[in-house]
């Protein structure tokens, strides 16, 4: 098994033509929570959605480099079983509205039959729930619908129904940037007791929130890895100057 | 400055008069069929009562209006049998032409679909008397209802692409993240979050079918002497019948189009009101 859960090299990639990622050289070790931190439009989203392939349904995309994550080049595995593999959670919360608190955490898993008994999913949604701080929170209305939840509940049920999956990678595109202090804490919190059990990879454009969770971080700036090293590293002595500029919020 | 602001407002108020008046001029003739409907098709429901669902028509010199029975029963078994024929196909292809617009099956899809619908429901007609009637050597309700899903196809594919191409991007997004395959998604995931536009759309593909009458011409026949005869036998429809008997030079015959008309009416009513309040939406 590699040590790695995702390794990129020289990955260059280009919607309808322009480009977006310009040779970014990567690689995420595993059980790590790993922060990708960049400005607004230097292609955080865009990387993530290459890593599990979501980039697919993108008109127009084209790709070179070499992309491997859990030791497979993504082109030579089955797109929709990497994606079981590497779940990706959204900026917005989309929780399925048709479906009660508890199918949407329990879906997944259904289908992906991780379970076998209904004592066993039971156990499992409570798992997830309880991993988000959402289990308290929900416990007496399993059986009502997402949009009784405010904002920030739905985004911890999406990280639910995400962790459910039981995915081996979590990635995580800029989960907190439209909920309130409280609700980002706790997802801050449910993802530094996640480390030793599934590899995340957060984007966030707030050097803040790399700083409070991350291992491991990264800066992309304009489709490029500008540097990127463990956390306190990077942190405390920047070696490029963008970083600086980045961390004091300038960029 | 001035000037033209206040000739702005004036041909805005001009623009509202003309509106309003052809808005007017459609919907008089609208409400003053619905008005006759009501107030002879009315008259004919009071003196029968329910007996008007029931019984079979009338013979042409008898002084009782007698009921549309065959008419109804052809109508509602014709038109439930079309959309169970029309609803996979459509839903197949509405799914398939959404997910993968840009496949060339997609275009031949649209455009076999764009011909169907432009065809006149009276040719349909003909091709089905020509093929199927000619070849089982009767016209019969399974022929009519064949004839109302070629008709009916194309609308129940409009409203599945439509209802398809509702589905919030998010949705998409998160059925896809969570590693669901298409049909998974779709079993899972639209089929639920569009339970009610896709309800809707069935239920207005039905009444589309309900109140169609020239593709069954010269298919469905023209039962009158039975409620019903078998798939495979001769059948008749509301408006055939209200057709039929509103041509007909009979005074009693045209009491009962009347009727059949003012049924028709409230069973278009009906079902509109039940796609819109017994199908709960799904809160987004
Ligand atoms: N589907 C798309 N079509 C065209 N351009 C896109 C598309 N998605 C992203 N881009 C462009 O790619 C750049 C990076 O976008 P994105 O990856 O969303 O950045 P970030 O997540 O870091 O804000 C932006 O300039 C954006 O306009
Ligand atoms: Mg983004």
């Amino acid at each position: 098994m590699s040590l790695y859960a995702v390794e990129v090299e020289d990955l260059h990639l280009r919607i309808k033509g322009v480009e977006i990622l310009r040779g970014v050289t990567l690689r995420v070790r595993r059980n790590t929570l790993f922060v990708l931190m960049g400005p607004s439009g230097s292609g955080k989203s865009t990387f993530l959605r290459t890593l599990n392939r979501l980039i697919d349904f993108v008109d127009g995309v084209e790709l070179s480099g070499l992309v491997k994550v859990l030791g497979q080049d993504i082109y030579s595995v089955d797109p929709y079983d990497l994606r079981r593999r590497v779940v990706l959670v959204s900026q917005e919360p989309n929780p399925f509205p048709h479906m009660t608190i508890y199918d949407n955490v329990a879906l997944p898993a259904r289908l992906n039959k991780i379970v076998r008994t209904k004592r066993e999913l039971d156990d499992l949604v409570r798992w997830a729930l309880e991993k988000v701080m959402l289990w308290e929170e929900v416990k007496d209305r399993l059986k009502s619908y997402p949009h009784a939840l405010s904002g920030g509940q739905r985004q911890r049920l999406c990280l639910a129904r995400a962790l459910a999956a039981k995915p081996e990678i979590l990635l995580l595109d800029e989960p907190t940037a439209n909920i309130d202090p409280v609700n980002t804490i706790k997802i801050e919190e449910s993802l530094k007791s996640l480390r030793d059990e599934v590899t995340v990879i957060m984007v966030t454009h707030m050097p803040h929130q790399a700083v409070r969770v991350a291992d491991h971080v990264a800066l992309l700036h304009s489709g490029v890895i500008v540097e990127e090293g463990p956390a306190m590293e990077v942190f405390m002595s920047p070696k490029k100057e963008v970083t600086n500029e980045f961390l004091r919020g300038a960029l | 400055m001035y000037r033209s602001m206040t000739s702005r407002k004036v041909r805005n108020y001009i623009m509202v008069i003309v509106m309003v008046a052809v808005s007017f001029l459609y919907v008089t003739p609208l409400i003053s069929i619905i008005y006759t409907a009501v107030e002879r098709g009315g008259a004919v429901l009071v003196e029968t009562g329910l007996k008007f669902l029931t019984d079979l028509p009338p013979t042409p010199l008898s002084t009782s209006v007698g009921g549309i029975a065959p008419a109804l029963i052809g109508s509602l078994l014709a038109s439930a049998l079309a959309i169970l024929i029309t609803t996979p196909i459509a839903f197949l292809m509405a799914f398939y032409v959404t997910e993968f617009p840009r496949h060339s099956l997609s275009r031949v899809c649209e455009v076999v679909v764009r011909a169907f619908s432009g065809v006149p429901s009276i040719v349909v007609s003909m091709f089905i008397y020509s093929t199927v009637v000619m070849s089982m050597g009767t016209q019969s309700l399974l022929a009519g209802s064949l004839a109302l899903a070629i008709v009916t196809l194309p609308y129940t594919y409009v409203y599945f692409t439509s209802a398809f191409r509702s589905i919030p991007e998010s949705l998409r997004e998160a059925a896809m993240s969570l590693g669901m395959n298409r049909v998974r998604a779709l079993i899972h995931v639209y089929v639920g979050v569009l339970r009610r536009s896709l309800l809707t759309g069935l239920l207005m593909s039905y009444v589309r079918a309900f109140g169609d009458t020239a593709p069954l011409l010269f298919t469905m026949g023209f039962l009158m002497n039975a409620v019903f005869a078998g798939v495979l036998q001769q059948s008749n429809a509301v408006p055939l019948m209200i057709f039929v008997y509103a041509l007909s030079p009979y005074e009693n015959f045209h009491r009962v189009a009347w009727g059949a008309t003012l049924v028709l009416l409230i069973i278009y009513l009906a079902l509109f009101t039940v796609s819109r309040v017994l199908v709960r939406g799904v809160k987004l």
